[in-house]
């Protein structure tokens, strides 16, 4: 089964922007020996709009490439571009800058504070975003209700389970609004419905405007909700499947 | 531009207080709550430190008063003492006539002989203590007692008269007005009491008049230890100053604060006794610095991860940085209130005993700003640690 795509569908131009461009980017760990190329000539673009699936196997690359697309790693050789600003210096200050504006992250194992109610902790990434304790205070609220835990919004991370974690996780990272959403292994913790739930929601979010969201993941079963997987072999991109074409689209 | 200003001003307002009422102020207090025996042992830290500064600085400023009390109770503007004289409690003899001409100087109201002479009293069970004997002239005041609680000055008027204060009675064997003593081999009567006429020297003052201390110290008739000075009201202190010693050769002349401030820079520096208490209070910073520093550190190294995720999420280093600096304060406020509320009620229970201890307000609120450095510096160390965190440590 196709879960449906961007509402105004994949002619709407909006859809069709890039939002980060890698133009062969390569990425190295340590130096001179003992350097290990994990990521090779890599490059593609992540558009608006659609739900991105790295896969392949361990080691291959992916996490490293998430890191780059979202603007936590440096590449050590290539062309990263950003909403068509080329990024030339890669110092942490304007990395977190642009990574507050831009990004929202999903993790593995949801790193909620565990000393912040539910709400508090996306209030908490309101506030990184600059947003108003007030405003700050609603957005949260509004989003909690949109991962459907308002009924949950006063509870500690301790209290919930995996599944409820990782959905007040995406909304954290929805806080602020950003147009990159980047999950890692969003499901692996989770149990098949949870997971399920976690996905759609991943979905839902990708069909919004001017976003794109790139989830790393192990799961075949999340296949169904992408627009497009990239497999990854060796640092290096050896399968890009572009399910609805949007990729030719822009071209 | 008043304008602008008002405007900026409000923006600063504003900004501050986003800066305190916001998620990193909740997560910063969450955080330390989180670990309550850890908030607890560093609290009880900075409020040992506090206890500890306060206790040894107003020790220190209570000696200073103490040291200083004879002469910045004299009511005197000017003293005349010995050449190289360090201190109240330890003068020479000049010569009595030193009186007149400085009577003669304009500007000078009137001068008066003063004593402050070592003695021994002989307590009713025999034994004996040192005493600081100090004679005045009683019609005029100067250099008398103050705090006088039972009995009257005047009664010094008589040959034998003396006031103690009530916080040598037992160090002396005194109960009563009206008991006799023994001073020098001479009796004394006890005519009144002062509160809180404390010495530095640990023998405790006695008053009485002139020709008592005269008496009792066998002071030749045409020796004083002193002239103290009262000018007219108009006069120019610093000119009769110069005009005294320019008809005095042998003698010092001291305005009441500088020779105040010789005393107790004598009593506090040279015996090492203030250097002793600032050495101390200085180690209350220290012990402070260290277990606020540890706490912190402890704090931040559990909480890496957190801190990664924050940084991931866009927190930038000020925010990192005012994050751990706001459980610095955090601790720091309650550590100093804990602190501080105990050596007040220290110093309140010292007030009935013969150790002078004094926290003026000012010291109060030097001692708060240096509590809030003290804690701030402490959190550099966790600071550079949560500022190193690589935001990749997260993904697995």
């Amino acid at each position: 089964m196709k879960v449906p795509l961007c509402d105004r569908g994949p002619a709407c131009p909006t859809a069709l922007l890039p939002i980060v461009k890698l133009a062969d980017v390569d990425v190295v760990y340590g130096s001179g020996a003992e350097a290990v190329l994990a990521i090779r000539q890599v490059t593609l673009e992540v558009r608006a709009g659609e739900l991105l699936l790295l896969m392949g196997p361990s080691g291959s690359g992916k996490t490293s490439l998430l890191q780059v697309i979202g603007l936590l790693l440096p590449p050590s050789a290539g062309q990263l571009t950003l909403r068509g600003e080329a990024l030339t210096a890669f110092d942490q200050r304007r990395m977190t800058c642009l990574r507050k504006s831009h990004c929202g992250f999903v993790f593995q194992s949801y790193n909620l504070l565990p000393n912040l109610t539910a709400i508090e902790n996306v209030q908490l990434a309101c506030e990184l975003k600059g947003i108003p304790w007030d405003d700050g205070r609603s957005q949260a609220s509004e989003l909690i209700e949109k991962v459907g835990l308002g009924a949950k919004r006063d509870s500690y991370p301790g209290a919930l389970s995996g599944g409820q974690k990782q959905r007040i996780a995406i909304a954290r990272a929805l806080a602020g609004a950003p147009d990159l959403v980047l999950a890692d292994e969003p499901t692996a913790a989770l149990d098949f419905q949870a997971g399920q739930h976690v996905m759609e929601l991943l979905r839902s979010l990708a069909n919004e405007d001017e976003r794109a969201v790139v989830a790393v993941t192990h799961d075949r079963r999340a296949t169904r909700f992408a627009d497009r997987i990239l497999v990854l072999q060796d640092g290096q991109i050896v399968h890009d499947q572009d399910i609805l074409g949007l990729g030719d689209a822009h071209d | 531009m008043s304008g602008s200003l008002v405007i900026g001003g409000r923006a600063a307002a504003g900004a501050r207080r986003r800066w305190v009422l916001s998620m990193s102020t909740l997560l910063a207090w969450r955080n330390l709550a989180h670990d309550r025996s850890r908030l607890g042992v560093v609290i009880l830290g900075v409020a040992f430190a506090v206890l500890l500064m306060a206790v040894q600085l107003s020790l220190l400023f209570g000696f200073a008063d103490t040291a200083a009390g004879l002469v910045s109770h004299s009511g005197a503007d000017l003293w005349i003492c010995g050449r190289g004289t360090k201190n109240v409690d330890q003068a020479v003899e000049i010569p009595a006539r030193r009186r007149f001409e400085a009577m003669e100087i304009p500007g000078v109201a009137w001068a008066d002989k003063y004593i402050v002479h070592f003695a021994v009293l002989r307590r009713p069970d025999g034994g004996t203590e040192s005493i600081v004997l100090v004679g005045y002239n009683v019609s005029r005041g100067l250099g008398g007692p103050w705090n006088v609680v039972e009995g009257s000055v005047d009664d010094l008027k008589r040959p034998d008269g003396i006031i103690v204060d009530d916080l040598y009675k037992e160090k002396l064997g005194i109960t009563h007005v009206g008991q006799t003593v023994e001073i020098n081999s001479h009796r004394a009567r006890v005519v009144g009491f002062t509160h809180g006429v404390r010495t530095f020297v640990q023998s405790p003052y006695v008053f009485s008049s002139f020709k008592t201390a005269q008496v009792i110290s066998r002071l030749s008739q045409d020796a004083t230890k002193y002239v103290l000075v009262k000018l007219e009201a108009n006069a120019d202190r610093r000119a009769v100053q110069n005009a005294l010693v320019a008809k005095m050769p042998g003698i010092d002349v001291d305005d009441n604060k500088a020779f105040a401030l010789t005393t107790q820079v004598y009593w506090l520096f040279s015996t090492g006794a203030g250097m002793d208490l600032i050495l101390a209070a200085f180690l209350g910073v220290v012990i402070g610095v260290v277990v606020t520093a540890q706490a912190l550190y402890a704090s931040a190294v559990d909480h890496l991860p957190e801190y990664a995720t924050m940084r991931a999420m866009g927190a930038g280093d000020f925010y990192l940085r005012g994050l751990i600096i706001k459980q610095a304060l955090i601790v720091a406020v309650v550590g100093y209130s804990v602190g501080m509320a105990i050596a007040v009620l220290a110093v309140r229970l010292a007030s009935h005993g013969v150790a002078a201890m004094l926290l003026p307000l000012p010291l109060i609120l030097v001692l708060g700003a240096i509590t809030m450095i003290m804690c701030a510096l402490a959190g550099l160390v966790a600071m550079r640690r949560v500022i190193a965190v690589n935001p990749t440590s997260i993904f697995r």
